[in-house]
Protein backbone atom coordinates (compact mmCIF):
# COMPACT_ATOMS: atom_id res chain seq x y z
CA UNK A 1 0.00 0.00 0.00
CA UNK A 2 3.03 2.76 1.11
CA UNK A 3 5.03 1.68 -1.21
CA UNK A 4 2.51 2.17 -4.10
CA UNK A 5 1.29 5.67 -2.80
CA UNK A 6 5.23 6.32 -2.72
CA UNK A 7 5.62 5.46 -6.51
CA UNK A 8 2.30 6.67 -7.66
CA UNK A 9 3.63 10.28 -5.93
CA UNK A 10 6.70 10.41 -7.23
CA UNK A 11 6.50 8.69 -10.59
CA UNK A 12 7.31 11.44 -13.56
CA UNK A 13 9.34 13.91 -10.90
CA UNK A 14 12.63 14.10 -11.83
CA UNK A 15 13.66 12.49 -8.67
CA UNK A 16 11.34 9.21 -9.64
CA UNK A 17 14.31 7.07 -10.53
CA UNK A 18 16.63 8.39 -7.23
CA UNK A 19 14.16 7.73 -5.02
CA UNK A 20 13.71 4.03 -6.33
CA UNK A 21 17.65 3.72 -5.94
CA UNK A 22 17.42 4.83 -2.74
CA UNK A 23 14.84 2.32 -1.99
CA UNK A 24 16.30 -0.57 -3.61
CA UNK A 25 19.43 0.33 -1.67
CA UNK A 26 17.79 -0.36 1.28
CA UNK A 27 15.79 -2.84 0.80
CA UNK A 28 19.16 -4.63 -0.27
CA UNK A 29 20.32 -3.94 3.22
CA UNK A 30 17.50 -5.34 5.30
CA UNK A 31 17.67 -8.08 3.26
CA UNK A 32 21.22 -8.78 3.87
CA UNK A 33 20.70 -8.50 7.92
CA UNK A 34 17.80 -10.74 7.31
CA UNK A 35 20.22 -12.97 5.43
CA UNK A 36 22.98 -12.55 8.70
CA UNK A 37 20.95 -13.82 11.08
CA UNK A 38 20.77 -17.05 10.65
CA UNK A 39 23.21 -18.56 13.09
CA UNK A 40 21.01 -16.06 15.64
CA UNK A 41 17.83 -17.63 14.35
CA UNK A 42 19.32 -21.34 14.48
CA UNK A 43 20.36 -20.88 18.35
CA UNK A 44 16.73 -19.38 18.88
CA UNK A 45 14.68 -22.20 17.17
CA UNK A 46 16.64 -24.51 19.88
CA UNK A 47 16.30 -21.81 23.12
CA UNK A 48 12.54 -20.64 21.76
CA UNK A 49 11.28 -24.07 21.36
CA UNK A 50 12.84 -25.10 24.25
CA UNK A 51 11.60 -22.11 26.60
CA UNK A 52 7.96 -22.43 25.49
CA UNK A 53 7.64 -25.84 26.75
CA UNK A 54 8.77 -24.56 30.06
CA UNK A 55 7.01 -21.85 30.16
CA UNK A 56 4.10 -24.07 29.39
CA UNK A 57 4.67 -26.39 31.93
CA UNK A 58 4.80 -23.44 34.11
CA UNK A 59 1.19 -23.11 33.65
CA UNK A 60 1.83 -19.86 31.54
CA UNK A 61 -0.22 -19.82 28.35
CA UNK A 62 0.50 -19.34 24.78
CA UNK A 63 -0.67 -15.92 24.30
CA UNK A 64 1.07 -14.93 27.29
CA UNK A 65 4.23 -16.85 25.95
CA UNK A 66 3.69 -14.55 22.76
CA UNK A 67 3.74 -11.47 24.90
CA UNK A 68 6.64 -12.12 26.74
CA UNK A 69 8.68 -13.12 23.36
CA UNK A 70 6.88 -9.90 21.54
CA UNK A 71 7.56 -7.51 23.99
CA UNK A 72 10.52 -8.53 26.96
CA UNK A 73 12.56 -10.40 24.16
CA UNK A 74 15.05 -11.37 26.08
CA UNK A 75 16.32 -15.55 26.23
CA UNK A 76 17.36 -15.65 30.39
CA UNK A 77 15.70 -12.64 31.85
CA UNK A 78 11.91 -15.20 29.99
CA UNK A 79 13.29 -18.58 31.62
CA UNK A 80 13.70 -16.15 34.92
CA UNK A 81 10.33 -14.68 34.59
CA UNK A 82 8.64 -17.79 34.13
CA UNK A 83 10.35 -19.34 37.16
CA UNK A 84 9.51 -16.11 39.53
CA UNK A 85 5.80 -16.67 38.22
CA UNK A 86 5.57 -20.54 39.11
CA UNK A 87 6.95 -19.79 41.93
CA UNK A 88 4.19 -17.43 43.09
CA UNK A 89 7.02 -14.68 43.59
CA UNK A 90 5.28 -10.90 43.68
CA UNK A 91 5.18 -8.64 40.40
CA UNK A 92 7.20 -6.21 41.92
CA UNK A 93 9.80 -8.28 42.80
CA UNK A 94 10.03 -9.96 39.61
CA UNK A 95 10.26 -6.80 37.59
CA UNK A 96 13.56 -5.36 39.93
CA UNK A 97 14.55 -9.11 39.21
CA UNK A 98 14.51 -8.81 35.64
CA UNK A 99 16.13 -5.19 35.11
CA UNK A 100 19.34 -6.92 37.36
CA UNK A 101 19.26 -9.85 35.09
CA UNK A 102 18.57 -7.38 31.73
CA UNK A 103 21.25 -4.59 32.96
CA UNK A 104 23.80 -5.72 31.25
CA UNK A 105 22.39 -4.29 28.05
CA UNK A 106 23.48 -0.97 29.10
CA UNK A 107 27.22 -2.37 27.80
CA UNK A 108 26.09 -3.34 24.85
CA UNK A 109 23.81 -0.49 23.94
CA UNK A 110 26.76 1.97 24.85
CA UNK A 111 29.08 -0.27 22.82
CA UNK A 112 27.01 0.36 19.79
CA UNK A 113 26.52 3.96 20.02
CA UNK A 114 30.27 4.86 19.01
CA UNK A 115 29.17 3.05 15.33
CA UNK A 116 26.04 4.59 15.21
CA UNK A 117 26.66 8.61 16.07
CA UNK A 118 25.78 9.48 12.32
CA UNK A 119 22.04 8.03 12.85
CA UNK A 120 18.79 9.63 13.43
CA UNK A 121 18.09 9.23 17.31
CA UNK A 122 14.77 7.43 16.75
CA UNK A 123 17.18 5.01 14.44
CA UNK A 124 19.00 4.51 17.45
CA UNK A 125 16.34 3.87 19.55
CA UNK A 126 14.91 0.70 17.15
CA UNK A 127 18.47 -0.15 16.86
CA UNK A 128 18.83 -0.50 20.62
CA UNK A 129 15.09 -2.04 20.99
CA UNK A 130 15.65 -5.54 19.85
CA UNK A 131 19.14 -5.35 21.01
CA UNK A 132 20.13 -9.53 22.63
CA UNK A 133 22.69 -10.81 23.95
CA UNK A 134 23.64 -12.71 20.39
CA UNK A 135 22.38 -9.83 18.06
CA UNK A 136 24.94 -7.78 19.86
CA UNK A 137 27.71 -10.52 19.45
CA UNK A 138 26.56 -10.53 15.60
CA UNK A 139 26.02 -6.83 15.08
CA UNK A 140 29.81 -6.20 16.61
CA UNK A 141 31.31 -8.46 14.20
CA UNK A 142 30.09 -6.83 11.17
CA UNK A 143 30.71 -3.03 12.57
CA UNK A 144 34.32 -4.59 13.70
CA UNK A 145 34.83 -5.01 9.92
CA UNK A 146 34.94 -2.07 7.55
CA UNK A 147 31.84 0.05 6.62
CA UNK A 148 29.00 0.91 8.68
CA UNK A 149 25.88 -1.75 7.44
CA UNK A 150 23.54 0.36 7.49
CA UNK A 151 20.31 1.04 9.66
CA UNK A 152 18.45 -1.30 7.72
CA UNK A 153 21.03 -4.07 8.03
CA UNK A 154 20.58 -3.40 11.92
CA UNK A 155 16.59 -3.63 11.33
CA UNK A 156 16.51 -6.42 9.25
CA UNK A 157 18.71 -8.70 11.77
CA UNK A 158 16.53 -7.26 14.57
CA UNK A 159 13.23 -8.08 12.82
CA UNK A 160 14.39 -12.01 11.67
CA UNK A 161 16.28 -13.09 14.85
CA UNK A 162 12.94 -11.51 17.13
CA UNK A 163 10.27 -12.99 14.52
CA UNK A 164 12.28 -16.12 15.07
CA UNK A 165 12.09 -16.24 18.61
CA UNK A 166 8.14 -14.90 18.88
CA UNK A 167 7.57 -17.85 16.55
CA UNK A 168 9.60 -20.70 17.77
CA UNK A 169 9.04 -20.01 21.56
CA UNK A 170 5.36 -19.82 20.89
CA UNK A 171 5.95 -23.03 19.11
CA UNK A 172 7.50 -24.97 21.77
CA UNK A 173 4.57 -23.35 23.99
CA UNK A 174 2.26 -25.23 21.40
CA UNK A 175 3.58 -28.26 20.99
CA UNK A 176 3.88 -28.51 25.35
CA UNK A 177 5.42 -31.99 26.05
CA UNK A 178 5.48 -33.36 22.93
CA UNK A 179 8.48 -31.96 21.09
CA UNK A 180 11.07 -34.34 22.09
CA UNK A 181 14.69 -33.26 21.30
CA UNK A 182 16.35 -30.60 19.41
CA UNK A 183 19.61 -31.70 20.91
CA UNK A 184 20.18 -34.46 18.89
CA UNK A 185 20.97 -32.53 15.42
CA UNK A 186 22.98 -29.79 17.89
CA UNK A 187 21.26 -27.25 17.62
CA UNK A 188 21.56 -26.44 20.99
CA UNK A 189 25.37 -25.69 20.66
CA UNK A 190 24.65 -23.13 17.60
CA UNK A 191 25.04 -19.91 19.89
CA UNK A 192 27.88 -21.02 21.69
CA UNK A 193 29.63 -21.82 18.41
CA UNK A 194 28.49 -18.59 17.09
CA UNK A 195 30.07 -16.95 19.87
CA UNK A 196 33.42 -18.71 19.66
CA UNK A 197 33.96 -17.88 15.83
CA UNK A 198 32.76 -14.48 16.88
CA UNK A 199 35.55 -13.67 19.68
CA UNK A 200 37.88 -15.25 17.24
CA UNK A 201 37.13 -12.59 14.33
CA UNK A 202 37.25 -10.29 16.73
CA UNK A 203 40.03 -10.86 18.62
CA UNK A 204 41.49 -10.92 14.87
CA UNK A 205 39.76 -7.74 13.99
CA UNK A 206 42.15 -5.77 16.79
CA UNK A 207 45.63 -3.92 16.62
CA UNK A 208 47.44 -5.69 19.34
CA UNK A 209 46.74 -9.67 18.99
CA UNK A 210 48.22 -10.49 23.12
CA UNK A 211 46.02 -7.34 24.43
CA UNK A 212 43.15 -8.87 22.83
CA UNK A 213 43.79 -12.55 24.03
CA UNK A 214 44.63 -11.61 27.66
CA UNK A 215 41.40 -9.29 27.75
CA UNK A 216 39.14 -12.67 26.18
CA UNK A 217 41.25 -15.01 28.61
CA UNK A 218 40.30 -12.92 31.80
CA UNK A 219 36.49 -12.45 30.43
CA UNK A 220 36.41 -16.27 30.48
CA UNK A 221 37.94 -16.78 33.48
CA UNK A 222 35.99 -14.20 35.51
CA UNK A 223 32.65 -15.04 34.21
CA UNK A 224 33.43 -18.58 35.28
CA UNK A 225 34.50 -17.94 38.47
CA UNK A 226 31.84 -15.34 39.08
CA UNK A 227 29.36 -17.66 38.34
CA UNK A 228 30.20 -19.22 41.29
CA UNK A 229 29.17 -16.88 43.63
CA UNK A 230 26.91 -14.51 41.32
CA UNK A 231 24.02 -15.05 39.58
CA UNK A 232 25.17 -15.67 36.02
CA UNK A 233 24.20 -12.38 34.26
CA UNK A 234 26.23 -10.33 36.63
CA UNK A 235 29.24 -12.76 35.72
CA UNK A 236 29.07 -11.28 33.12
CA UNK A 237 28.76 -7.82 33.77
CA UNK A 238 31.53 -8.18 36.02
CA UNK A 239 33.90 -10.23 33.46
CA UNK A 240 33.00 -7.18 31.13
CA UNK A 241 34.10 -4.80 33.26
CA UNK A 242 37.02 -6.37 34.09
CA UNK A 243 38.14 -7.52 30.89
CA UNK A 244 36.92 -4.76 29.15
CA UNK A 245 39.52 -2.42 31.24
CA UNK A 246 42.50 -4.80 30.71
CA UNK A 247 42.25 -4.72 27.11
CA UNK A 248 41.89 -1.06 27.12
CA UNK A 249 45.00 -0.97 29.53
CA UNK A 250 47.11 -3.28 27.62
CA UNK A 251 46.33 -2.76 23.84
CA UNK A 252 47.44 1.63 25.12
CA UNK A 253 50.58 0.25 26.79
CA UNK A 254 51.26 -1.56 23.12
CA UNK A 255 50.96 1.53 20.96
CA UNK A 256 52.73 3.89 22.97
CA UNK A 257 55.80 1.33 23.29
CA UNK B 1 -5.73 -15.90 27.41
CA UNK B 2 -3.50 -13.79 29.39
CA UNK B 3 -4.73 -12.71 33.14
CA UNK B 4 -4.28 -9.25 33.70
CA UNK B 5 -1.52 -10.03 35.98
CA UNK B 6 0.81 -12.02 34.14
CA UNK B 7 0.53 -8.77 31.19
CA UNK B 8 1.28 -6.44 34.15
CA UNK B 9 4.38 -8.58 35.44
CA UNK B 10 5.17 -8.88 31.15
CA UNK B 11 4.81 -5.34 30.69
CA UNK B 12 6.74 -3.82 33.79
CA UNK B 13 9.77 -6.63 32.71
CA UNK B 14 9.98 -5.13 29.17
CA UNK B 15 10.21 -1.52 30.77
CA UNK B 16 12.73 -2.32 32.90
CA UNK B 17 14.36 -4.10 30.19
CA UNK B 18 13.92 -1.54 27.24
CA UNK B 19 15.46 1.70 29.22
CA UNK B 20 19.46 -0.07 29.42
CA UNK B 21 18.90 -1.23 25.46
CA UNK B 22 17.53 2.36 24.36
CA UNK B 23 19.01 4.65 26.94
CA UNK B 24 22.85 4.38 25.72
CA UNK B 25 22.23 4.43 22.29
CA UNK B 26 19.82 7.24 22.02
CA UNK B 27 21.88 9.71 24.97
CA UNK B 28 25.73 8.45 24.22
CA UNK B 29 25.57 8.65 20.35
CA UNK B 30 25.31 12.83 20.37
CA UNK B 31 27.96 13.39 22.86
CA UNK B 32 31.94 13.04 22.00
CA UNK B 33 33.53 10.11 24.02
CA UNK B 34 37.43 10.48 25.23
CA UNK B 35 39.81 8.40 23.53
CA UNK B 36 40.11 5.89 26.37
CA UNK B 37 36.36 5.26 27.17
CA UNK B 38 35.79 4.48 22.77
CA UNK B 39 38.97 2.34 23.15
CA UNK B 40 37.22 0.81 26.50
CA UNK B 41 33.83 0.27 24.57
CA UNK B 42 35.60 -1.22 21.66
CA UNK B 43 37.11 -4.14 24.16
CA UNK B 44 33.42 -4.78 25.39
CA UNK B 45 32.24 -6.76 22.54
CA UNK B 46 35.38 -9.24 23.21
CA UNK B 47 35.00 -9.24 26.67
CA UNK B 48 31.37 -10.12 26.57
CA UNK B 49 31.62 -12.70 23.79
CA UNK B 50 34.39 -14.42 26.10
CA UNK B 51 32.26 -14.36 29.05
CA UNK B 52 29.39 -15.89 26.96
CA UNK B 53 31.15 -18.21 25.57
CA UNK B 54 33.08 -19.28 28.60
CA UNK B 55 29.61 -20.10 30.31
CA UNK B 56 27.56 -21.41 27.16
CA UNK B 57 30.28 -24.06 27.10
CA UNK B 58 31.29 -24.61 31.02
CA UNK B 59 27.35 -24.60 31.83
CA UNK B 60 25.26 -25.38 29.48
CA UNK B 61 22.56 -26.19 31.72
CA UNK B 62 23.06 -23.54 34.30
CA UNK B 63 25.76 -25.21 36.58
CA UNK B 64 29.51 -25.92 35.79
CA UNK B 65 29.57 -29.29 34.00
CA UNK B 66 32.26 -31.75 32.57
CA UNK B 67 32.41 -34.56 29.95
CA UNK B 68 31.13 -36.30 29.22
CA UNK B 69 28.28 -35.00 30.13
CA UNK B 70 29.06 -32.31 28.65
CA UNK B 71 29.52 -32.64 25.24
CA UNK B 72 29.88 -28.76 24.55
CA UNK B 73 33.05 -28.98 26.43
CA UNK B 74 34.80 -31.06 24.09
CA UNK B 75 32.88 -29.65 20.43
CA UNK B 76 34.56 -26.19 21.37
CA UNK B 77 37.77 -26.95 20.13
CA UNK B 78 37.22 -28.25 16.81
CA UNK B 79 34.99 -25.52 16.44
CA UNK B 80 37.59 -22.74 17.84
CA UNK B 81 40.32 -24.44 15.28
CA UNK B 82 37.63 -24.09 12.19
CA UNK B 83 37.08 -20.53 13.12
CA UNK B 84 41.11 -19.28 13.70
CA UNK B 85 41.13 -21.54 10.55
CA UNK B 86 38.58 -19.83 7.98
CA UNK B 87 37.37 -16.84 9.97
CA UNK B 88 34.38 -17.68 8.42
CA UNK B 89 30.72 -17.05 11.09
CA UNK B 90 28.39 -19.43 9.28
CA UNK B 91 31.17 -22.34 8.68
CA UNK B 92 32.11 -21.98 12.04
CA UNK B 93 28.00 -22.30 13.43
CA UNK B 94 27.61 -25.17 10.86
CA UNK B 95 30.99 -26.95 11.48
CA UNK B 96 30.06 -26.61 15.59
CA UNK B 97 26.10 -27.71 14.91
CA UNK B 98 27.72 -31.01 12.75
CA UNK B 99 30.07 -31.58 15.57
CA UNK B 100 27.72 -31.74 18.31
CA UNK B 101 25.34 -33.83 16.41
CA UNK B 102 28.40 -35.86 15.66
CA UNK B 103 29.46 -36.27 19.18
CA UNK B 104 25.76 -36.92 20.95
CA UNK B 105 25.13 -39.94 17.68
CA UNK B 106 28.91 -41.30 18.63
CA UNK B 107 28.70 -40.96 22.44
CA UNK B 108 25.30 -40.94 23.19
Amino acid sequence: MRRNRQQAGTAGSPGAAHHGACRDARAERYIDGVRDAVPVIMGYTAIGLAFGVVAKTAGVTVPEVALMSLILYAGSAQFVTVGLIAAGVPAGAIVVTIFLVNVRHLLYSAAISTHVRHLKTWQNALIGAELTDETFALASGRLGRGAFPGAGWFLGLNNASHAAWILCTSLGAVAGGSITDTRALGFDFALAAMFAALLVLQIAGRPKLLAAVAAAAVGGAVALCGALILPASWAIVTATLIAATVGMVLEGRAEKA
Amino acid sequence: MIRLSIFLIILGAAVVTLIPRVAPLVLLSRISLPENVVRWLGFVPIAVLAALLAQSVAMPEGRLSWPPENLAMIAVIPVLAIAVRTKSLIGTVAGGVAVMALLRWVLG
